[in-house]
Formats: structure tokens, sequence, C-alpha cells
């Protein structure tokens, strides 16, 4: 079963063989509705991107034992995906979006953690997406008499500004609901928890993409940067709008950063840093230059890579200790060695340290503030980057590092091979888009041309030129191993014996002796620190829940109001009818 | 084939039913499957030829008593004839799993209901329609107090009342019409609605609105229907929400159509209907019983089916026909789905959603939930997406926002029973279907996805409908005799 | 090149060292007590590389103070000592402020991996202060870096301290910045008040508890190559950098006394005090600063 559906992913392949124009479909829905399949050089990135993530995925699926329905709701969200960035007009985008939706859902309802209420925040969510995606649809027909992209861009400049203001209202709630901005990312936590292990991979990794990729299509396609700029004029060296929308993204980031540090389910954590991530995204994609697009779209790769990193390292090893809390594991790292180093070079990554692609993505995205002078934004950038190592040191110490916390975890064995390649696969990916940033410039130059904005620079394939600095990815990484491998020769040469510790209370521990009761796996708590820092503590401490609970409540109240109208009472059902039918006629006679 | 056949042939049926049932129980069944069939296959033979048709008896309209099936009609026709059609092969696991029931009593008003529900949409002079109401009325009476239980019974008496109520009014009003200006025919009065005394001709309206807002559940004259809805059977329940409800409103419209009301009562429906649409919505998320809370979803779609049909565009009006077939077809595979499960755990609380086993059932309910709900690529999302699309036209945007902010609400109940089928936590007991239930609710569930992925099929009917609602010319002419 | 690489490290290793000596020595005597020599640092240094590990955890223990080195030799090796020479210029010219900030991260983080293989509790702990004081540690110094870098509209060092030539040195033009600056590098010198994750009264020096032998010698002289990389930054940035070596050892000297004497005076901070003044105080002077930079050039 699991080699058909990896085949089934690979077939899309066929019709998309290169990066523009090799796929032009349009079916006819009804006499006014036409379907169409365009390849952009926009959406082929997105196409790319989420065929490798579902193949990866696919893969370390084969260790697990799963349904038939399973795999093919999972490769319909696949198509689903493929059909909204390959989309050429609203009404495929839509229909999409929404079996994008209700796949997903079905495919989260299979997990054996999962609960109603968690399934009714994700498709309510997921719906007010979809409708608030719809309104803007309909409402640009109204003055476009046209679903296509096309049409709907050429006809924007000349519709009423309030219009125009409500339409990027409308489809920025939907998009940043999918990509989980704070305040609408309610549901994310919930979900990428709860869902299937190895499925919260491709949730994170892939569907929160898809509301990027709507705002790229929106901002960028539809819209048009330069029409953004007219619309709200201009701020430092970037637009008004994009200032805002910064300033969206980079809270976004902060919260949800110090949100991450103080979680002690490892998915939870990773939710968190995932709308985290996203929220650098957000941040960087009105800017409309040429570095916020090229940052954006960068990081959007890098994030897919480590997401999908993350997430199967974590499934790996929940399956295989069955523990899903910092505070249940630890010290596995010389138990999984491969998996231990894969979880290392993901966290390198995600902290945006320099030889890997993490970097290269920052860097971009910074280059785009200092483009801007958005300086506050940047400074807002990289100080959730630097409370991100946080995270990550957590990520990587409550599972790998310490003491074990259970004798179970002591004879925990390396996980499957299977599990293994799509994270090797993706390793290697990370240090690649580190090392060769200009090849990457390369591949996005034509979604820029696509925006209308001007290329940037590369320098052969290892550096990438920006308006304020040239980064050297190659140079780094080469220099980083070659000081690294000296250092280690220099090292091993002086010589000097060491027993092997086999005892784990074999430590330094004030002169005293540790015994089994001693907590000896400290890291897991981190985080607590953070509640007696008065700025974090008033994030930690708010929450976006009471007012949904709260609006849930409301909701409530109004339904059990209202069904006590419907109490059955014939009679009283008679004197409404007259009285209405008095009431109307009074009106209406008079 | 006369259209007179469509009233006549299930009136024999209806008559014939005693000896039918002498004959066995299956030719009991086979009958009326045959007779809807028949009546299924002549509405498709009626959409290759020309509209409209006519069919007088005795004397020449605008005297006579006629029969007019143009496209608005012809569309609900097609609903109607389908709908009966699936019930009565429903009907025969029904009574295999039920055995002892009386079938006899059941199939005489399942084919009167029929009967006078398709005499209401082709009966062009307003005192047959009245009759064909009566009919229907009556049936339904005895349909919904058919379980001779608690609930039954008194779903059956606050029906015979309210429809009694309705027909007051109605009666006043046509006899306030005949008054004015001394002639029953459809045609003859919406040419002459205009010379009434405006004051007279606002009490008409009044009473019709009333008369057949109260049988189409209108707010708030609906207080009376989740209780029918709860007494009656499950298969009945998809008869009241396809067809009966159906036809109640398309007399509605037909008359508000042909009077020239729209200008004037636009606003005034369209408000009802949102009204209708937002109450019912929030209810239903209160409800613990199955058929109640499909009751209030029923309400809540008619409500949008009333705000979009009022608008007078032919885009809206379009894109509500398409919903309202949906929405039959959705509605109905609900309520016999539901009802498969409610034979068997001989409940209708909501819990019996979590409870079943059965892959089958899971996939066909998702399925009509998603189509109901809007979601592509199910028949609901065309029809959804046509009535936006209307209103975006008219650039009625608070319609809008108003539909898809309730739609959430909508949302909220669905998916709540969608998760608890999905729940694997709950105790699971596997449900027999039947093959004859396997077949009905698969060819329902291929229909709803087949008009979601080529809605063509049905968008040629919805114009041609949209088309003889909004301009009923032609209607007209036939109605006065003077196209013949 | 490789010959430059290894003379730098050799200068900065033997500068570093002085320096902490000095440190030690001054330290010793504002507080009035006996005191190391200056060269007591070498001779630990040197007695470390050829004492014996103690206990091992493991490969991934040993490459924590690797990674740390190579952090501390990449930073080195990218900030340019001398301006108006071609030293190294091939080299530096590779490096932007940005790979600055974080390379200057990088070893801290490596070595933490190695701590929580080490499973120190007090390790661990420490490491955990180190990143929750980087929170706020790092946010004046970055607020001073983007001023810097959109004052000259470039991320390159060589570019800065050309600039200040022509403009004069930035220590007069953003003295607001420079602040900023200084107190994070107060932080990053671990000094009081800053001095938080390897207080041994606490955390039994934190990070450090569990190394001896070689990779506590390759950690101490990895601080000091590291320590002297930081004040040729200070320097290059705000101080114009140096022409020649008696400028830079002059320059920096100058820089690394001032923040001993800040240091010396307070007391340590709790973390969260720590982060909670670092977030008021020095970010607004910072914030100030850069408001300057940004809206009037």
């Amino acid at each position: 079963m699991n080699s058909i559906f990896l085949l089934l992913n690979l077939l899309p392949i066929l019709f998309l063989y290169q990066f523009e124009g090799a796929l032009h479909v349009s079916l006819p829905l009804t006499n006014e509705f036409t379907l169409s399949l365009i390849q952009t050089p926009l959406g082929s990135f997105f196409a790319y991107l989420s065929l490798i993530s579902f193949l990866l995925v696919t893969i370390a699926q084969k260790s697990k034992k799963l349904s038939f329905s399973y795999y093919a709701l999972q490769f319909l969200l696949s198509l689903a995906m493929l059909a909204i960035v390959l989309a050429g007009d609203f009404i495929t985008f839509f229909i999409g979006w929404e079996i994008m939706t209700w796949s997903s859902y079905f495919i989260i309802s299979k997990s054996n953690n999962m609960n109603i209420k968690s399934l009714q925040k994700y498709i309510l969510f997921s719906l007010a997406s979809a409708f608030s995606l719809i309104a803007g649809i309909v409402i640009a027909y109204s003055f476009a008499n046209s679903f296509d992209f096309v049409a709907i861009s050429n006809s924007f400049e000349s519709m009423p500004f309030n219009i125009k203001v409500a339409l990027i209202v409308l489809f920025s709630l939907s998009f940043f609901t999918k990509a989980g901005v704070i305040g609408l990312h309610y549901w994310v936590v919930d979900t990428y928890s709860k869902a299937p292990d190895l499925f919260s991979s491709i949730l994170s990794a892939v569907m929160s993409k898809m509301g990027i990729y709507g705002l790229f299509l929106i901002y960028g396609n539809i819209i048009g940067y330069h029409e953004l700029k007219i619309m709200f004029g201009t701020m430092l060296n970037g637009t008004d709008f994009g200032y805002v929308l910064a300033w969206i993204g980079v809270a976004t980031s902060i919260i949800a950063t110090f949100k991450a540090i103080t979680q002690d389910e490892v998915k939870k954590l990773l939710a968190y840093s995932s709308i985290a991530q996203l929220g650098y995204i957000v941040a960087v994609i009105g800017f409309g230059t040429s570095y916020g697009v090229a940052g954006a779209m960068y990081h959007t790769l890098i994030h897919t890579i480590i997401k999908l990193l993350l997430f199967i390292n974590v499934a790996a090893i929940v399956a295989q200790t069955g523990k899903n809390k910092f505070s249940e594991l630890g010290g596995l790292i010389y138990r999984t060695p491969v998996s231990f180093v894969m979880l290392l070079i993901g966290i390198i990554g995600l902290a945006g340290m320099p030889p890997l692609g993490g970097f290269a993505s920052k860097f971009m995205m910074y280059n785009a503030a200092i483009d801007t002078k958005f300086a506050l934004i940047l400074i807002g950038m990289l100080f959730s980057g630097a409370a991100s190592f946080l995270y990550c040191y957590k990520l990587v110490y409550g599972i790998y590092l310490g003491h074990p916390t259970s004798k179970s975890l002591e004879s925990t064995k390396e996980v499957s091979i299977h599990y293994l390649i799509p994270q090797i696969i993706l390793a290697l990916l990370l240090v690649l888009t580190g090392a060769f940033p200009g090849a990457f410039i390369k591949v996005i130059n034509p979604i820029l041309k696509e925006f209308s904005l001007s290329t940037i620079g590369y320098d052969g394939l290892g550096v990438m030129q920006s308006a304020v600095g040239n980064f050297n990815g190659f140079f780094i990484i080469s220099a980083f191993v070659v000081i690294f491998l000296l250092i280690l020769l220099l090292i091993w040469r002086i010589k000097s014996k060491a027993k092997n510790n086999l005892n784990r209370f074999d430590i330094s521990y004030c002169g005293e002796v540790p015994t089994a009761d001693t907590s000896l796996h400290y890291g897991y708590g981190f985080g607590t620190e953070l509640y007696r820092i008065k700025f974090v503590n008033a994030i930690l401490k708010r929450s976006s829940s009471h007012f949904y609970e709260s609006l849930a409540t409301q909701t409530k109240k109004t339904s059990e109001l209202f069904s006590r109208m419907y109490y059955g009472n014939i009679h009283n059902t008679m004197i409404i009818i007259l009285l209405f039918f008095s009431a109307l006629f009074f009106l209406g006679v008079n | 084939m006369s259209l007179g056949y469509y009233f006549l042939l299930p009136v024999i049926f209806s008559f014939l039913t005693p000896y039918f049932k002498k004959l066995g129980s299956f030719t009991l069944r086979g009958s009326t499957i045959l007779l809807m069939l028949i009546l299924f296959l002549q509405t498709l033979a009626y959409t290759g030829v020309t509209l409209p048709q006519i069919s007088e008896f005795s004397l020449k309209p605008p005297l006579g008593i006629a029969f007019i099936l143009d496209g608005y009609s012809l569309l609900f026709l097609l609903i109607f004839t389908f709908s009966a059609l699936i019930v009565s092969f429903y009907m025969v696991w029904f009574f295999k799993a039920n055995k002892g029931r009386d079938e006899a009593r059941f199939y005489v008003f399942f084919n009167m209901l029929i009967a006078g529900s398709i005499g209401m949409i082709l009966s062009c002079d307003i005192f047959n329609l009245y009759i064909f109401f009566e009919i229907t009325g009556i049936c339904s009476y005895a349909l919904s107090a058919y379980n001779k239980d608690k609930l039954g019974l008194e779903s059956g008496i606050k029906y015979l009342i309210i429809g009694l109520i309705a027909s007051i009014f109605i009666v006043f009003a046509i006899m306030l019409i005949y008054l004015q200006i001394g002639t029953v025919n459809l045609g003859l009065i919406a040419q002459r609605f205009g010379q009434i005394d405006p004051k007279i001709s606002v009490l008409i309206v009044l009473m019709l609105f009333i008369g057949f807002g109260t049988k189409a559940e209108l707010f708030p004259m609906n207080f009376w229907a989740p209780d029918i809805y709860q007494g009656s059977m499950a298969s009945v329940n998809g008869l009241f929400s396809s067809v009966v409800a159906k036809a109640y409103l398309f007399v509605f419209f037909h008359l508000f159509y042909l009077f020239g009301l729209n200008s004037k009562y636009m606003l005034f429906v369209m408000v009802i209907g949102a009204i209708t649409f937002l109450v019912s919505e929030f209810t239903a998320l209160n409800q613990t019983n199955i058929k109640r809370l499909f009751a209030y979803s029923t309400l809540g779609q008619l409500g949008i089916l009333f705000m979009a049909l009022s608008t007078n565009s032919s885009a809206t009006v379009s894109g509500a026909l398409f919903h309202l077939t949906s929405h039959s077809i959705s509605k109905l595979l609900i309520f016999l789905a539901l009802g498969i499960l409610i034979h068997k755990f001989k409940s209708a609380k909501i819990d019996i959603l979590g409870n079943f086993k059965s892959g089958f059932l899971t996939i066909v309910l998702a399925i009509g939930f998603l189509s109901i709900l809007g979601i592509p690529p199910f028949s609901g999302f065309v029809g959804k997406i046509l009535i936006l699309k209307g209103f975006a036209l008219t650039q009625n945007y608070a319609a809008i926002a108003f539909i898809l902010l309730v739609s959430i609400v909508e949302a909220v109940y669905f998916f709540r029973l969608t998760a608890m089928m999905l729940d694997k936590k709950r105790t699971k007991i596997s449900v027999p279907i039947g093959f004859a239930n396997y077949v009905v609710l698969s060819v329902l569930a291929v229909l709803i996805v087949l008009f979601g992925v080529y809605p063509s099929l049905l968008t040629h009917y919805t114009d041609l409908a949209t088309n003889a609602l909004l301009h009923p010319t032609n209607y007209l002419n036939y109605a006065l005799g003077v196209g013949l | 090149m490789v010959f430059q690489i290894i003379l730098l490290i050799m200068l900065a290793y033997v500068v570093g060292f002085i320096y902490f000596g000095l440190y030690r020595n001054i330290t010793a005597r504002i507080q009035g007590r006996y005191r190391p020599t200056v060269y007591q640092s070498f001779y630990d240094s040197i007695k470390l590389f050829s004492k014996k590990q103690s206990v091992s955890y493991g490969w991934m223990f040993y490459l924590g103070p690797i990674i740390m080195a190579t952090g501390a030799v990449l930073t080195l090796i990218l900030v340019p000592v001398f301006s108006d020479s071609d030293f190294l210029r091939s080299v530096t010219s590779q490096g932007n402020l940005f790979v600055l900030l974080y390379l200057m991260v990088l070893g801290p983080l490596g070595n933490a991996l190695a701590v929580g293989t080490g499973g120190n509790p007090f390790g661990v702990m420490g490491v955990v202060r180190g990143l929750t004081r980087l929170i706020g540690l790092e946010l004046p110094f970055y607020i001073a870096v983007v001023g810097l870098i959109i004052a000259a509209n470039s991320s390159d060092i060589v570019h800065i301290i050309d600039m200040q030539k022509i403009g004069g040195l930035n220590i007069i033009n953003h003295p607001l910045l420079f602040i900023g600056a200084m107190i994070s590098m107060v932080g990053f010198f671990g000094e009081s008040p800053f001095d938080i994750p390897g207080a041994p009264q606490e955390v039994y020096s934190g990070p450090r508890t569990e190394f001896s032998g070689k990779f506590l010698a390759l950690l101490m002289s990895q601080g000091s190559l590291f320590a002297f990389a930081k004040l040729v930054l200070i320097v290059d940035l705000f101080l114009g950098g140096a022409d020649s070596l008696e400028m830079l050892v002059l320059k920096t000297f100058a820089i690394f006394v001032s923040i001993i004497f800040i240091g010396i005076v307070y007391g340590r901070y709790k973390v969260e005090q720590a982060v909670d003044f670092l977030m008021k105080l020095p970010t607004l002077i910072a914030v100030l600063g850069l408001a300057r930079v940004v809206w009037f050039g």
C-alpha cells in the first residue's frame, strides 16, 4: 500500500517537469465557471515544496501500519494542495482549499489522541478561514465579473478604496488563520499536537505554507506590491502596509517563541515554534521589496525542511518510546545516535545558526529589513531569534541529553530506518541550502519577475548578494568544517585518557553523591524562570483562549435562548401567528 | 401523456391499494415503485420537449381547469418524483425491517401526498391549488401520525391544527381575490392584481404570506415544525423536507413573482428568510434529538432559500434553485440514513451517531453533511457559491456576510455530529443496512458528488426554471389561453 | 593566508590570556587580596592541556568544546583586525555583521550540547541561565549593531570602519548606541552584574562544571580568543579600527579596562533581574540612538 501511494505521489511531477508553463489546463464547470490550472514560477515553488514533503512523509509512513483510507485521504490532500498552488482562478483555488480542509480533517480525526473539542477547533477555524476567503472572492467577482486571477488583478485598480481594503482584510484574515498568526492561532497548537504524529509534519511544513502561498498570491500577484504602495503610501524605504504587517508578524513571532519555551509536550513546542517561524515570513512578506520577497521565500523553504525533519524525528521518538513529554523523556543520545544528530542539524537550522540554511534565510530577511530601514522590526526579529535558542536547546536537551527520566528509556533502540531516510535527505538539504544560497536566488528570480520586482544578484552558487552585504554560504560552511576538523585533530593528538562514565550518578555534585531519587533531568522545566521576567510574564499569562471560550459560551447561550421559543405549545404558536398577522396588517395598511 | 395523469395515477393507485394489499405486500410495494418510476420517467421525458406544456380539462382556460408545466415547475417535478421514487425503494427495506406495520395505510397517504404536491405545482388556478394544498396537508397529518405512539399522535394533531389555520388564511385570501377580480385563474389574477385597492391587496398578500409561510416553515410561524419532524418517521421527514416544504415554497414564489410582488415585498421576505436562517441555526446547536436537529437545519436552509429566491436577480435565483435541489437530495440522504440508525437503536438521541459502526453510512452521511454546508466538491457548494455570486452581483454584501457568518454556526453542529461518527473512543455497534438501502443511499451520494463536480447537468434546468419564474410571460399566455 | 591566520590566532591567544591575567590581577588589587601573576592563565592553560580528562560522557561531550573553539576561531578570522591593511582581507570580506552576531552564539550553543550530555544539573542550569540572560543581553547590542548598519547602509565591517575615517568615530557620532553595546559587552565578558551562567557560588561554575583536562584548557583558550575577537569588533565598530598593533592593543585595552571597571563594582543580578534591567534602560538608550540614526540620518 505504502509503495503504491509513494508512486502515486510521484505522478504529478510528470506534469510539472519544468518550472514554468508546463501545465495549462482549463475545464468548464458550468457556463460561468471554468476551472483552470496554470503553472507559474510561484506556484511551482510551492508545488514542489508540497510534493517533496508528501513524498518524504510517505517514506516515513512505511514504518506504520496505516489504512487505505488514510493514504487515500492523504493523496487527496496532496492533490488539493497542488490545485491550490496551480490554480489560475479563484474557484479552483477555493475548491482546492476546501478539499484540503476536509481531507485533513478526516486524517486528523484518525488520531488516537484526538477529541471532539480539538477537532471542532480545527474545522471551525478552517471554515472561518475558508468563508472569509470566499467572501473576498465573491466581492472581487462583483467588480471583475470573473473569478480569473488575471481579470481580478486587472480590475483591482479601479475598485473603490474601501472595497480594496475589505478585500485585503478578508484575504489576509483567511490566510493568517491558516498560517497561525497570533490571535488566530488558537487551533494550531491543539491540532498539531493531537494529530497523528507524522501528519503533524504535513500540517506544519506544508499546510501552513498554503496560507503563505495565499499571501504571496494576493499581495504579489493579484494586488501587486506596486499597487499596495500606491494605496497606502510609503514609510521609510518600505510601505505603510508592509510596516503594519511586519508588526503583526513580529508580534506573532515573539509571543509564540515565549509560549514555545514553556511547553512540556514536544509537539506543542514544535507547534508554537512553527507559529513563530511563520511570523517571520508574515513580517517580511509585505515589505514589497525584492529582498523581502526573497527572504520570505527562502524562509518558507527552510521552515518546510526543518519542520518536516523535526516532526518526523519526534514522531519516531514517540513511536519508539511511547512518550511525548519532555518531563518523560531524556538521555536518548547514545541510544538513538542517528536521530540525535538529525535533530541537532534540525535545531541548528531552526535557531538560524550560520553554517546551515537557517541562517541564509534569516540573513535575507534581516537584509530586507535593513533595506527598508524598518529597524525596530529587525530588532524584533533578532530578539525573537535570540529567545528561540532557548526552545531549540530545550528540544534537544529534553529528548536526547541529560538523564533518562525512567527505566524504560534506558533500553530504547534506534528508530526504524524508514524514519531515518527522510531525515537524512532533509538534513542534507539543509546543508545544501546553507552552502549554496546563490542557487536559491537563481530559483526565485523568476518569481520576483512574476511580481515585477527587480531581481537579486548572486555570485556563483555560493554567494547571495544583497544591498547591504553579501553572504558567502559556501565559504562559511567550508571554513567551519575545516577549522572544526583541525581543532578536532589537534585535540585528538594531545593524548589523555579518560575512564568511560557508565554510572549516571558519577558527576560533580557539590561533593555529594546523587541518588536515584535525585532529580537530575533539570532541563525539561525550562521556561519557569521566564515567568519571573515581567515583560515575558505579561505575554505568557495572556491567552487568546479566553476570547474564543467566551465566544463559544455566548453562542451557546444564544442558542438556549432561541430554543426556549420552540417549546412546542401549539396554543402559543397559534397566538403568535395571529399576532404576527395583525402586526403586519397594521404596518402594511398604514 | 396528459399532465393530468400526474395527479390521476397516484390517486388511482391509492384507491387500488386495498386490492394490492390482498395480493400481497410484494405487489403493494412493487406497484408503488412502479408508479413512482412511471412518474419519474415521464418527467424525464418532459425534459426533452418545449415548455410550457398545458393540459386542459373540460373547458379551455381561462375558464376551465388546466395544468401547466413550465421550466419552474419542471425542476420541482423532477425533485418530487425522484424523491418519491427513492422513498418508495427505501420503504421496501423499512417494511421488511418492521414486520407487521400497516403498509396499506402508508402507501395510500404516500401516493396521495405526492399527487397533492404535484398538483400544487402544476395547477394554474388558485382554487384547485387550494384543493391540492388541502390534499397534501391531510396526507401530511396522517403520515406524521403514522407511528401511533404519543409523539406521533401529538405531531399529527399539531400539524392538523396548524394546517387548518393556514388554510383559513388562504381561503380568505382566495375569497378576497375572487370578490375583487372575479376569477380564480392565475393568469387573470396576475393581470389584474395591480388594479385591486392597495389596502385590500395588502391584506390578500399578507394572508397568502401567512398561509403559505406557515406551511413553508418561516419564522415566526414555524414553532410547530420541529415537533412534527420529531414525531414522524425518518422517511416521512425526508419527504417533508424535500417534497412538501418545497411544494409550499414553490407556490409561495410562484405567486410572489406572478402577482408582481417582488419589487414591493422583496426586502420583507429577505429579512424574514434571514431571521429564519439565523434563529434555526442557533437553535439547532442546542438539540439532543437528531430528528429535531435536522428539522431546524431544514428550517435554516429554507431561510437561505427564501432570502435568495426573493432577490429578483436571475443569478441569485438560479443559485437558490440549485441549492434547493441539492438540499433536497442531501436532506433525503441524511433522513433516510438516520432512519436506518433510528431503527437499529430504537432511539433518536444524537448519541446514536457516535455508536454505529459502518464505513458506508459514515461516508454517505459525511457527504450529506458536507454538501449541506456547501463544501466542495459536493453539490451544496455550487448552490452556495452561485447564491453568493448572485448577491455579490447586486452588491448585497450584508447578505453575503450574514450567510457566511451563520454558516459557521451551522458548521458547529454538523461537524460535532461528524466528529461523533469519527470518534474511536465510543462503543461501536455494527448496523445492518440492507441491499435496497445500499442502492438508495449510493444513488443519492453519487448524485451529490456528480452535481458537485459536473453542475452543468443541473444548471440547465435551474436556468430554465429561473427564466420561467422571473419572466412568466409564457406561463401567463398559456394560463390565459392566448398561446393555444 | 594560512600563515596569517596562525599569526592572528597566536596574537589573540597571547593578548587574550594577558588580558585575562590582567583582569584577575586588577580585580584582586581592587578587592585588596593576593593576586596571581599576569601570566597565571598561561600556566593554567598549558598545565591543563597536559592533564588527563577525569571522566567521559561520550563523543558529544568531547565535541562541545571543539564546536565552541571553532566558533571562536571563525569569529576571530572574520573580524577585520587591522584597518588599511591587506591582512586577511580576503577572509574578512566574506563575513559581515549578521554572520558575526550569530557566530558569537554558535560556540556557547555547541558547548551547551556537551554540557547537556554531561548530565550535570548544575551545568544545564548554567546553560539555561545563560540562554535566558541572552534574551535581554543581546537586545541593546543588536540595536546598536542595527543602528550602525543602517547608518553605514552596509553590514560589511570594513565599510563601517571606512565610513568612520570620513565622518568621524562612531563613539562620537552615535554615543547612545555605544553605551548600549557596552552594557551588553559587560555581559558578554561574563562580568557582574550579568555573570549569571557561571556563578560559582550557586551553580558550581555552571556550564564548565564537568570539564577537565584538555577540554577545560580548550574552553579557556577559546575564551581568550573569543574575548579578543569581541574587543576587536567593538574597536572596529565604534573606535574606527586600528591600523597598527600598538593602536590595536591600546584601543582594545581601553575597552577592556572599562568593562572590568564597570563589572567590578556591581553585585550579581538574578537572571530575571538582569533581563528586566537590560530590557529597560539599556534598551531605551539604544533605541533612542537607533531612532536618531533612522529618522535623522
